[in-house]
């Protein structure tokens, strides 16, 4: 909007990117030291060293190019999720990998990400803005096609991060309103129905339920009733107790027991009782939002989640910053698949959702997600240059400022265009919604 | 619209889901962090208690006679079984895939056809199983099977997905490593068969049936509650709850065999080493089970205080917000619970001294607060209160000579000319001087503890023997002292000056009648005039009436009550110096003395007949206080802890050393040639120097009894005795003096019979020696008075 935000380089995104890398490697040691995994933190430094040469390579394309090799990463991707059920490695009788050499394993499920925001910002761009229900056909399959296949590998949590991507950025391309209510409406109709239509498996309800119950609530009730003298009550409870701290909602309650013990200072780092004795389960993986809650305390932990919060809202900024349609809808993905899956792995970890496997981007152990967030960043830091991009346009873009308001014209115009000098000057064949 | 309205949506959405993730945070930072905190610390915590050592029981050279040792049980806990051993998983598998439980053996004879089964599983089979828990359950059973690392890896993650694909491709590949698991658990299995020396497939018979006692329990459980919607589940979490528990294979287990199983849990989960500390008995000390007791769990009175205090606990466990005080109660009910109070898994003390002395005996439980990580390993003590063992007590009885003593007992006499040996009760008791501490109180029947405890109806119906009265201290009725009270009476009716060693008073056999009475007081012969001296040896009935019968009865009474007669011994009761009381065994009996008013009764009386009764322990204390001419109750109990416990004061008696010496000499002369327990009688006892006195006193229904009491050596006393044989019809010259001898040449008395034998040399002497003032019967033609009423004018 202003010219203060336009960076070659957004050192913003940068910084917070990196802080939170060196917290998750941090607490990549803190989680795994006097355990089997102990010294993990090395091989998440190379990783983030991959992963950043990833990224400086995903940067150095121009944002023009990288709208060219679009749909040939996202076909490379759908090929790569159609053989891993095939030819990748059996690890808990998932398929999710491949084995590279170096002990390396590839999940093509995170790697589709980057690829499915770049595929989704060319068709956006390509097709301009989507006001009819039928121009939301071709965006619903490009998701629809990597959903199915993940959620077949299976790996649901995966799959279902694919969604906050698909509808910000087709809300973001300029999809009408009223087709948004239908679907939320229909979300409202569905889910219900899946939830008890046999698609769901026993215990993937089971974990729904769990997450609706509290543990001090039912506590206290418990105690109530035995003060009270109905210890049938008081059993019930109990029982029900027993069966969310240990059973179904075993690893849900030891990251909440994890969180509300580190209070608002915590126990300082590597020192949680909780993470030293092995009470957290997945902790350097999926659970290691609660260490650093159990370790840091609320001033931590929010310090984390006001990280992602600025990060997102730094790569959306980005977004705003540059004047082409490919790399605002590019911004506007890596900003939803970023935040969501950050806010979705800490929701879990905090028993407002459901306990699904997704893994905290930058600060999770795991190669595969770090190197689809370096990817999905390399993206961003291209697209950030867009604005200084001598290239012109392919297309016209007739409001420089929001071009998702515009009727596209697409008139080719590759040598006309706005010039970068006068972006908020208003153009004339704007048709205003 | 602005520019980026819709980016700014993003924004907006992100900020939303911020702020409800930030208030979550809040929610359980601040407002739950207290609850979550508790939790936690209760997750990691482990609180044990620490059992104490019983104090235990020892004889006076310190020999145990209680003590404890920890014994070691093989128990089975069937939760870990099926988690971690390879058996119990292949049992698991089987059961969850055809929902029937198949005996371990079977799994250990056929593990390939189990592993078989599960490799040969098709997914769409695997889809079939319902419900999802139970499908579940076998796929983590199978991979907890296959034991991969990869598996581990993704174990984790196992729940975040559909668990439909996995592991049973590769259990074929692992076949071979899981009946390799297997095998090395048939092996422990079999090793421990043969260090346990037990039949072959014993073992392995108790495991399956302790796991049909675990599925009995659950099936119990679930048919109280009724039906319930979700049986699978309902089923597996009270499997979860209930198999933890221990089922015991084999109590009490030999060290050397399960020691490689206790260094190595892990060679076969599920089958655990339990060690505890328990009371025994060692068998080669374990004398007078009666008197020592036993331990037993507490009675229902016994832990009336547990239950009351953890009711008390539990309801003040339930104050929201409880008071400084409630909370400082509750701490203290707490401690009380942990440290203090008896609790139902203990070991107390039912009977005996382990009853009485509970007090001493039990120590403190100590407890130990531990944080554990998740594995259940101890990462730090947080908090550990020793136990405190309990006092030990030492009782002044020598297991050697007891037991020496209780084997003379059981082997009964022989009667002279007789050559089988006759056995019948008995008792013996053995008092060390001047200390009045019991070094042997031996009865026969004394029935062990293995006895005891199996029959112990039979022995209780048995009114022939009445074996639970062990006659040295317990007798069913207590007997009659007889003649063996004349040596006292004599001493003391010659320190009052009512007789003189000279005094010569008439004996008729029959005639003897108190004034106004018709019966008349017996005789075994006619001793025409007799003194004092003769009238010991020989027992003379009417020389004792009369002396009984001059110095009246309260002198009487008072004279054996000097003695011990007439009062409980109170040899098992204990003061310590802090003011502790611990009581006299309450089934010790008295014996009587009662007040004559005169008469024949009176004249009993000194012959220790009529209303006086006493057992052979108050026998041979009061031949002690004869000796040591003072009185001091006798004791068993030597130390509690490090503590003497204290003593009542010596009393000195009234008996001259003229008198003494006088009164000594006759029982000197008692095992002599011409005395009543001579050789000519049951046994030989001149090779020792001697004091002794016979008594056969008679009890109404039935035939007399046999006394031999006295003392030894009888010039300077160490050992004060008392032998008892019951209704013999004989005398105690000849049914107690044998074993009096059996006694004094059993190698366990060595020491004593050293003590008091004479030489040779000397022992032919008095064998010979014959008293040169006094006579035989034959000898005696003194004149006699046969008028009562001349003693009494004489005596006073
Ligand atoms: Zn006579």
């Amino acid at each position: 909007m202003t010219s203060a935000r336009r960076f070659e380089v957004p050192w913003l995104v940068a910084l917070l990117a990196l802080g939170l890398l060196a917290i998750g490697i941090l607490f990549v040691q803190s989680s795994t030291l006097g355990t089997d995994f102990e010294g993990l933190e090395r091989r998440q430094l190379l990783m983030a060293a991959a992963g950043l040469l990833a990224l400086v390579f995903f940067a150095s394309f121009s944002h023009r190019q990288l709208a060219r090799f679009a749909f040939p990463l996202y076909g490379i991707g759908l090929l790569m999720l159609v053989l891993v059920p095939f030819v990748g490695v059996d690890v808990g009788g998932a398929r999710r990998w491949f084995a590279l050499p170096g002990r390396v394993q590839l999940q093509p499920s995170e790697l589709m990400k980057p690829f499915l925001v770049l595929a989704l910002a060319r068709w956006f761009e390509f097709r301009g803005v989507p006001d009819r229900l039928r121009d939301l056909m071709a965006p619903l399959l490009l998701v629809g096609f990597p959903f199915l296949l993940i959620k077949f590998e299976p790996d649901l949590g995966t799959a279902l991060l694919l969604a906050p991507i698909a509808i910000a950025m087709t809300w973001c391309a300029g999809a009408r309103k009223l087709h948004f209510l239908g679907g939320v409406a229909l979300a409202a109709v569905l889910v219900p129905a899946i939830y008890f239509s046999p698609l769901l498996k026993d215990y993937q309800k089971e974990r729904v339920t769990t997450f609706l119950e509290s543990v001090p609530d039912l506590a206290e009730k418990a105690l109530a009733a035995r003060r009270d003298g109905r210890t049938a009550a008081a059993e019930q409870f109990e029982e029900r107790l027993r069966e969310l701290k240990l059973g179904a909602g075993y690893q849900s309650h030891c990251a909440q027991m994890s969180i509300g013990s580190g209070g608002r200072d915590g126990k300082g780092l590597g020192l949680g009782p909780n993470n030293r004795l092995s009470y957290l389960p997945a902790r350097h993986t999926d659970f290691i939002f609660a260490v650093i809650a159990e370790e840091w305390g609320f001033v931590g932990a929010s310090g984390v989640v006001l990280l992602f919060l600025l990060l997102g809202t730094a790569i959306v900024s980005v977004g705003v910053g540059t004047r082409d349609r490919f790399s605002q809808l590019v911004a506007v993905g890596a900003a939803a698949s970023l935040g969501m899956q950050a806010f979705a792995n800490v929701a879990m970890t905090t028993g407002l959702m459901p306990v699904t496997g997704i893994p905290l981007p930058l600060v999770s152990q795991g190669g595969s997600s770090l190197l689809s967030t370096c990817v999905l960043l390399g993206c961003v830091f291209s697209v950030a240059r867009s604005r200084r991009d001598t290239e012109p346009f392919l297309y016209r873009v007739e409001v420089a400022v929001d071009p998702f308001h515009a009727r596209s014209v697409a008139t080719p115009a590759r040598d006309s265009g706005v010039s970068a000098a006068t972006p908020e000057e208003p153009i004339v064949h704007t048709v205003r919604r | 619209m602005g520019g980026g309205t819709r980016l700014l949506h993003v924004v907006l959405v992100f900020l939303a889901v911020a702020a409800a993730i930030g208030q979550r945070l809040a929610t359980l930072q601040f407002e739950q962090r207290e609850f979550w905190e508790a939790e936690a610390v209760k997750a990691r915590t482990r609180a044990e208690t620490l059992g104490f050592k019983r104090g235990a029981i020892l004889d006076c050279d310190g020999r145990p006679i209680a003590s404890n040792r920890t014994t070691r049980n093989l128990a089975f806990v069937f939760g870990g079984f099926r988690r971690g051993a390879a058996c119990g998983q292949l049992l698991l598998t089987h059961y969850l895939l055809t929902g029937e439980r198949c005996g371990v053996a079977e799994v250990v004879a056929h593990p390939d056809a189990r592993i078989g089964e599960l490799a040969k599983l098709t997914i769409g089979e695997l889809r079939r199983i319902e419900p999802g828990q139970r499908r579940e359950d076998l796929l983590w059973y199978g991979a907890w099977l296959v034991e991969d690392e990869s598996i581990k890896d993704g174990i984790e993650r196992l729940r975040a997905g559909d668990p439909a694909q996995l592991a049973f491709p590769r259990i074929g590949a692992a076949h071979s490593a899981i009946a390799t698991r297997v095998s090395a658990e048939a092996a422990t299995l079999r090793q421990l068969t043969r260090a346990l020396s037990v039949p072959e497939d014993e073992l392995i018979e108790r495991m399956d049936l302790a796991i049909a006692a675990a599925d009995a329990r659950v099936l119990r459980r679930m048919a109280e509650e009724g039906p319930v919607e979700r049986a699978y589940e309902r089923e597996r979490a009270l499997h979860r709850e209930l198999d933890h528990r221990d089922a015991l294979l084999f109590a009490n287990v030999a060290h050397a065999a399960v020691f490689d199983l206790a260094a190595d849990p892990s060679r076969l989960p599920g089958l655990v080493v339990r060690e505890e500390p328990r009371r025994i008995y060692p068998p080669e000390n374990d004398v007078g089970a009666a008197l020592i007791g036993r331990v037993g769990p507490p009675s229902e009175a016994t832990l009336k205080p547990w239950n009351e205090k953890r009711n008390e606990r539990d309801v003040l466990a339930l104050e929201p917000f409880p008071t400084l005080e409630q909370a400082m109660q509750r701490a203290e009910l707490d401690d009380a619970l942990r440290l203090d109070v008896v609790a139902p898994d203990e070991e107390v003390g039912r009977e005996g001294l382990e009853l009485t002395f509970e007090a001493a005996l039990r120590g403190r439980r100590g407890y130990r607060r531990t944080e554990n990580d998740r594995a259940g390993r101890v990462e730090r003590e947080l908090e550990v209160a020793a136990p405190r063992p309990g006092r030990d007590l030492v009782l002044t009885l020598d297991v050697e000579l007891q037991k020496a003593a209780e084997a003379v007992l059981r082997r009964g006499f022989v009667k002279k000319g007789e050559t089988g040996s006759r056995l019948g009760p008995a008792a013996f008791a053995l008092v060390e001087l001047p200390s009045m501490a019991i070094r042997v109180i031996a009865s026969w029947p004394a029935p062990g503890r293995a006895e005891l405890a199996d029959q112990y109806e039979t022995l209780a119906n048995n009114k022939t023997t009445r074996p639970l009265h062990p006659r040295a201290w317990r007798p069913w009725l207590p007997p009659p002292p007889g003649s063996s009270v004349k040596p006292i009476v004599a001493a003391f009716a010659l320190s009052a000056g009512i007789i003189t060693p000279q005094k010569t008073l008439a004996c008729d056999k029959l005639s003897l009648r108190a004034k106004g009475e018709s019966k008349p007081v017996l005789c075994e012969s006619e001793h025409f005039q007799i003194d004092v001296h003769d009238a010991l040896v020989k027992s003379c009935n009417h020389f004792f009436a009369r002396v009984a019968y001059s110095a009246g009865s309260e002198r009487m009474v008072g004279w054996l009550r000097s003695v011990g007669l007439g009062q409980r011994a109170g040899f098992t009761a204990a003061r310590l110096a802090d003011g502790t009381e611990f009581p006299a065994l309450a089934i010790e009996v008295a014996g009587t003395v009662e007040q004559e008013r005169g008469g024949r009764n009176l004249m009993l009386l000194g012959l220790g007949q009529g209303k006086v009764d006493a057992t052979p322990l108050q026998m041979a204390a009061a031949m002690g206080a004869l000796a040591l001419r003072s009185w001091q109750p006798p004791t068993l109990i030597a130390r509690v802890g490090d503590e003497v416990p204290f003593r009542p004061a010596v009393e000195p008696l009234p008996i001259s050393d003229a008198a003494w010496e006088c009164v000594v000499e006759a029982m000197r002369a008692v095992t002599l040639p011409g005395g009543t327990a001579s050789p000519s009688h049951g046994a030989d006892l001149t090779p020792w120097d001697l004091a002794t006195k016979t008594g056969t006193p008679q009890q109404a229904g039935g035939l007399s009894h046999s006394w031999l009491v006295g003392f030894l050596p009888s010039h300077a006393p160490r050992y004060a005795f008392a032998i008892f044989v019951e209704r013999t019809g004989m005398h105690g010259g000849d049914a107690a003096a044998p074993f009096l001898h059996a006694l004094l040449t059993d190698p366990a008395f060595a020491e004593i019979s050293a003590a008091a034998r004479r030489s040779d040399y000397e022992a032919a002497a008095a064998r010979l020696a014959v008293r040169p003032a006094g006579g035989t019967d034959e000898e005696s033609g003194d004149p006699i008075s046969d008028d009562a009423s001349s003693v009494d004018g004489g005596a006073e």
